[in-house]
C-alpha cells in the first residue's frame, strides 16, 4: 500500500467484526460496541468506525474502566477508526 | 422491599429522575447506559413527572414533543440516540435497575400496570437504605 493516499490506515489485525457507528453520536458508538462485545468470545477483535468527535477520548475512558483493550486508533478526516480487543 | 436487599453490592451511581423534560430524561438514560457499558452499577429512581419515561407510551410522547420543540427552533435531532433504544438497553442491562416511586404513582393516578415491566415500585426508605451509607454518587435530573 506504499504511496496510497491512506497509507497510514493500513490495519494489520484480523478483525472479527466491524461496527459502523458513523451515523450516531455519544453514547451511540460506545453502546453499539458494548452490546456487540457481549455476544463475542474473549479475545475477539472489533473495529469501530465513528464520526462522533468525542469518541476517541470516550473510548479511552471506557477502555480504562471496562478492562477492554484499545489496540489501535487512527483518524482519517472526520472518521475515527479504532481496533479493540475484548479482554473481559 | 425484597428487590433492595442490603446484601447486594451497592450501586456506583444512583440517578433520580423527577422531570419529564427531554433535557432531564435523555441525559439520565445516556449516563445510565454509558455507565453500564463501562461496567458500573446504576440504579434509577423515577418520581413525580419523571415517571412518564417509564409509563408505557410515555417515552414516545417525550421524544415526539422533543423533536417538535427542536424543529420549531429550526434544529434537527441528528445523531441523538432514540429514547426508546436507550430505555431498552437500560432495561436489558444487568448493571441497571429501574425503580418507580410508590407515592407519586398513587398521587398521579398511574396504575401499576401502566409502568413498563421490570420496574419495581419502591418507597423513599428503600432507596435511602441502599445509598445512605454507601459511597454511591447520586445524580438528580
Amino acid at each position: 500500500m506504499k504511496g496510497h493516499p491512506n497509507e497510514n490506515l493500513v490495519i494489520s489485525y484480523k478483525i472479527d467484526k466491524v461496527i459502523d457507528a458513523r451515523g450516531v453520536m455519544c453514547p451511540g458508538p460506545i453502546l453499539m460496541l458494548t452490546s456487540t462485545l457481549t455476544n463475542m468470545p474473549q479475545g475477539s477483535i472489533i473495529m469501530v468506525i465513528a464520526r462522533d468527535p468525542a469518541f476517541e477520548e470516550d473510548l479511552k475512558s471506557w477502555s480504562a474502566y471496562s478492562g477492554n483493550e484499545i489496540l489501535d486508533i487512527k483518524r482519517s478526516g472526520e472518521e475515527i477508526i479504532a481496533i479493540i480487543r475484548k479482554n473481559r | 422491599m425484597s428487590n433492595l436487599t442490603s446484601a447486594e453490592k451497592p450501586a456506583d451511581i444512583a440517578i433520580i429522575v423527577r422531570s419529564d423534560r427531554p433535557e432531564s430524561i435523555y441525559p439520565a438514560f445516556i449516563l445510565a447506559t454509558t455507565a453500564s457499558a463501562m461496567g458500573m452499577k446504576v440504579e434509577m429512581f423515577f418520581t413525580f413527572w419523571g415517571l412518564k419515561a417509564i409509563v408505557k407510551e410515555g417515552a414516545d410522547e417525550i421524544e415526539r414533543s422533543f423533536y417538535e420543540e427542536l424543529r420549531n427552533k429550526g434544529m434537527e435531532p441528528k445523531g441523538i440516540p432514540r429514547l426508546q433504544d436507550l430505555i431498552s438497553i437500560a432495561r436489558s442491562s444487568e448493571n441497571i435497575k429501574i425503580y418507580a416511586c410508590s407515592t407519586t404513582i398513587k398521587a398521579m393516578g398511574i396504575s401499576k400496570d401502566s409502568i413498563i415491566e421490570g420496574c419495581p415500585i419502591v418507597g423513599a426508605a428503600s432507596f435511602l437504605a441502599r445509598h445512605g451509607r454507601s459511597g454511591t454518587k447520586i445524580l438528580i435530573f
